[in-house]
């Protein structure tokens, strides 16, 4: 992708009085990191970057408490629109969101970059430990050429690319005012993984999850990276009735992870984020994937396609199957 | 080694609707179950709760001078003190403390003393009108200067009036909003401060109740002449473990279970966050 | 100072002469490498090129149940006797030195009796970092890579094998458990191998004045744009070996409860929040500022150090690139 193109665009954006900033990615403080950055002035515009190494979802800011930088009084602001890159998973976000009525269209200016998916950072660090200088990283020819201190590495996409951009389906916005370069296609829906699971019998699977879960740490990255979970007031940190203790075990975990997992059904649009920045390296979407898969087969529905459509999870049908209520 | 996360048991004998407004406010009269005392100063703490529900730091009603009982004046606000306001004469509760600085009553003898309240935060200002009553002599002039939201929202109403009409003190009292029948002052308690112009010679003031009242009464203490180590406080923040260890309550590098909850405007006006 | 030298295929055998103990180490725990109590003596792996996550836990845990009690109000303390003596293996010299930071916390004027339980019964045998991580900056703010703070024993990588510093009576106690397993170290010192993993380390900042600085910049705007990426998880005081802030549950069944502590995060806003609804640490901002504050001003007021070791955890997971090397140097050019 042309940086070029985006700053310019991001300029042009800046440019019409009614945007008040524009959530961008720009370089971070070290090594292969990526910072998100709010601009508010055309000559800050320079700063922005895009790479594979943007892992983020930049949504998470639209709905965060205390929105940075938008004006206190937002009645007054109704006019005022926040600009936003997004990449294909952040537009299904989006959609999902705006769907949900957390996020007013009207406030938004939305410039889409088709991805080709992130590149897993616990991977690339592991692969170049010790690199404190600023890094630069393109994809080209089923390759990242990766440029550390004027020397170029070449390798594979495969070996470092986010696992579940492997298998996305939508790398390019659906939704967005602007598109920066050229459309991506998608890959076919892919869940071997999964199935994997499924098959077992579900002592093994209750093993397998009680494996993971018994080193969480409750640090909430997952959640508080995710760009659906959004709610004012988490389920998790209500006292009356207190639905997860705070005990960090396994089994208030597993409560933790479930309950975010179904609240989740129809609406993750598997970005991956969770999985990424979790300290202990709890394989969130394996969990996600499963209700994306459930909810595909049973309501044949996928998440954020598009901002009119009602939310799955919100709506009944007279023909939903229910089959599986007991 | 003493457990200070271990609580005594005890015993409530007595519960009194203090005050019935919109947050319903209730006294608890209690005993500890080993029938020791707890030896604490006015203006301490004490963590009092109900096992399997949890604990909250209340501030202690009553002064040490009066020894048949413990008091807590408890507003209805969140889990623990709703399970409070549940409890009956009879019922046991947990009591770990005393916690807290505590007011240094002995550097105030032979001074005048005006305590300034607002709604719940008359309470720990309770101790000290017992204890210089209690010691009349070792003490000038008190006033009391104390208001709520309205009538229904003022605690100790019967002995401020009893007070009032009796003369060791004198009691200013008020409500925030006009109400039938309620012939003395009404609007914020700030202002019935700048009505009664306290001197601040020889005096010492002390204020306790909504952030937004102290900040007010200092500065208005502040016209009248007072100085800043004339003026104290006890505040109140979140707080879980009552020795300085869990982190929440702190203002500055001070915690208020520790290091307060009294602090003299002299310390609390360099600290950031006040 | 006592020296011995350990050849490396040696370990296993060298952790069961200590049988006696309750043994943590860094172990793998599906990708990731992380302070666990040992149940088997194979699970060790040291891991020298992965940063493992949290070693405090093994004198700090993050649930601590304080006393049970039953339906009748009958209260069953904790058996603090019951906590066994400890060996917390393979922890690197920054981690080891946060204890002597925790110590004055939990020691104070009311001694935290679960604390002093678990931290006398716990030897630290360090391994010396000879290959610092990216975001070590221990140097800077007054560790090493080859520090002895807080340290028992201190491991040192020498290829085939170990060098074993002893470096207290409990040290001295550990290796005559497994003294016919080491062998006198010969003259030869390792001050050549800390130096060059001192020179590893790449990140560096002059902590000079900042205490007083952050006293004049408490109201300043640099707080809102630094926190203004925060997603506010807590994932930075969690993964911190200094951070100590803790909450107070009861967690009941049917039958019996427990009063549990659990480690908590002044980056959460549940952590200040009154009952009546107030908070007097509502934003992203005012949180944001008193994790750096008391981490390099409050701390220092209270206990004349740092509540950091340079370790780099924060910033190396953080999701959104809060740097606190990049944001301290920040405050420091702020005016």
């Amino acid at each position: 992708m042309d940086i070029q193109k985006l700053r310019d665009e991001a300029k042009r954006a800046l440019g019409r009085k009614e945007i008040e900033y524009l959530i961008g990615y720009k370089k971070g403080s070290y090594g292969f990191r990526i910072s998100p950055c709010f601009i508010e002035t055309k000559e800050e515009v320079d700063q922005l970057t895009f790479s594979p190494l943007c892992s983020l979802s930049l949504v998470n800011y639209l709905t965060i408490e205390g929105k940075p930088l938008l004006p206190a009084d937002e009645k007054k602001s109704k006019a005022k629109k926040v600009a936003l890159l997004v990449r294909g998973c952040d537009s299904r976000a989006l959609n999902q969101i705006i769907a949900e009525g957390g996020i007013s269209p009207d406030q938004l200016y939305v410039i889409g970059i088709p991805c080709s998916g992130v590149i897993d950072l616990k991977k690339i660090e592991a692969r170049f430990p010790h690199t404190p200088d600023p890094v630069d990283v393109v994809e080209e020819n089923g390759n990242y050429i990766i440029t550390i201190n004027d020397q170029s590495h070449t390798v594979p996409v495969d070996e470092l690319k986010a696992e579940t951009c492997k298998t996305c389906q939508y790398p390019t916005p659906l939704t967005c005012k602007k598109l920066i370069g050229d459309k991506r296609a998608g890959n076919p829906p892919q869940y071997e993984d999964i199935q994997i699971l499924e098959a077992q019998p579900p002592e093994e699977k209750w093993q397998f999850w009680q494996n993971q879960f018994s080193r969480c740490i409750r640090c909430y990255a997952c959640r508080n990276s995710c760009p659906l979970c959004y709610c004012d007031g988490c389920i998790l940190e209500k006292l009356k009735p207190q639905w997860v203790k705070r005990s960090v075990d396994t089994n208030e975990n597993f409560m933790f992870h479930i309950t975010r997992a179904f609240h989740l059904a129809g609406r993750c649009i598997s970005c991956g984020e969770c999985e990424r920045v979790c300290p202990v390296d709890i394989p969130l979407m394996k969990l996600n994937r499963k209700m994306e898969k459930d909810v595909k087969e049973l309501f044949d529905f996928e998440a954020g396609l598009d901002p009119e459509v009602k939310p799955l999870l919100n709506t009944f049908a007279i023909e939903d199957p229910e089959d599986f209520i007991l | 080694m003493n457990n200070p996360y271990l609580p005594q048991v005890a015993k409530i004998i007595d519960v009194k609707d203090e005050a019935p407004g919109e947050r319903p406010i209730k006294t608890f009269k209690v005993v500890l179950e080993n029938g020791n005392s707890l030896n604490h100063r006015p203006g301490q703490c004490a963590i009092i709760g109900i096992l399997g529900i949890g604990e909250s730091m209340i501030s202690i009603a009553s002064s040490p001078t009066r020894k048949d009982c413990l008091e807590f004046s408890v507003m209805r606000l969140g889990t623990v003190t709703s399970a409070l306001h549940e409890c009956e004469p009879g019922d046991t509760i947990s009591l770990r403390g005393p916690y807290g600085n505590g007011f240094p009553l002995d550097d105030w003898k032979g001074k005048n003393i005006v305590t300034i309240g607002g709604g719940i935060g008359q309470a720990p200002l309770r101790p000290i009108v017992q204890s210089i009553l209690d010691n009349r002599s070792d003490f000038g002039d008190l006033t009391v200067i104390y208001g709520a939201r309205s009538s229904h929202d003022l605690c100790f109403k019967d002995e401020l009036l009893a007070l009032e009409k009796d003369g060791p003190a004198s009691v200013h009292l008020s409500i925030d909003a006009e109400e039938p029948g309620w012939n003395k002052f009404v609007g914020f308690v700030p202002n019935n401060l700048l009505e009664i112009k306290p001197s601040p010679e020889n005096c010492i003031a002390i204020t306790c109740g909504p952030v937004v009242m102290i900040k007010y009464v200092i500065k208005n203490l502040l016209e009248l002449g007072f100085t800043d180590a004339q003026i104290f406080t006890t505040m109140e923040n979140r707080m879980k473990c009552g020795i300085g260890k869990c982190g929440r309550c702190n203002v500055g590098h001070l915690y208020i279970c520790k290091d307060g909850p009294v602090f003299s405007y002299d310390t609390l006006k360099d600290l950031p966050e006040f | 100072m006592t020296t011995y030298t350990l050849p490396k295929d040696k370990l296993p055998e060298f952790l069961s002469a200590l049988s006696d103990y309750e043994i943590w180490a860094p172990v793998k725990k599906g990708p990731a490498t992380l302070f666990d109590r040992l149940d088997d003596l194979k699970d060790v792996d040291l891991d020298l090129e992965n940063q493992p996550v949290i070693s405090k836990k093994a004198i700090f845990p993050q649930n601590e149940p304080l006393f049970s009690y039953d339906r009748k109000g009958t209260v069953t303390e904790t058996d603090l006797n019951a906590v066994k003596n400890t060996i917390v293996f393979g922890i690197r010299p920054c981690d080891a030195r946060s204890f002597t930071l925790l110590d004055p916390v939990f020691e104070g004027d009311v001694p935290d009796p679960y604390y002093r339980a678990r931290r006398s019964k716990t030897a630290l045998l360090g391994i010396a970092c000879n290959d610092p991580f990216v975001n070590c900056f221990c140097t800077s703010i007054g560790g090493s890579p080859f520090g002895r703070e807080g340290l028992d024993l201190l491991f040192i990588d020498c290829g085939d094998l170990f060098t074993l510093e002893v470096i207290t009576e409990t040290g001295k106690e550990i290796t005559g458990k497994a003294s016919s397993l080491l062998s006198p170290a010969t003259a030869e010192s390792s001050e050549q191998i800390a130096q060059a993993a001192t020179d590893k380390i790449k990140r560096h900042i002059d902590l000079t004045g900042l205490p007083e600085k952050l006293a004049s910049l408490f109201e300043h705007p640099v707080w809102k744009e630094f926190a203004s990426k925060c997603i506010g998880c807590g994932i930075c005081t969690y993964s911190c070996p200094t951070c100590y802030c803790f909450d107070m549950q009861d967690e009941t069944t049917l039958k019996q409860g427990r009063r549990v502590r659990i480690w908590d995060s002044c980056m959460f806003p549940e952590y200040t929040l009154h009952a009546s609804g107030h908070n007097p640490r509502a934003t992203r901002t005012e949180r944001f500022r008193n994790r750096i504050y008391h981490k390099f001003k409050f701390n220092m007021d209270n206990f004349h150090s740092y509540s950091c070791v340079g370790c780099g955890r924060c910033i190396s997971l953080c999701p959104v690139n809060i740097d606190l090397i990049d944001y301290l140097s920040r405050v420091k050019e702020t005016e």
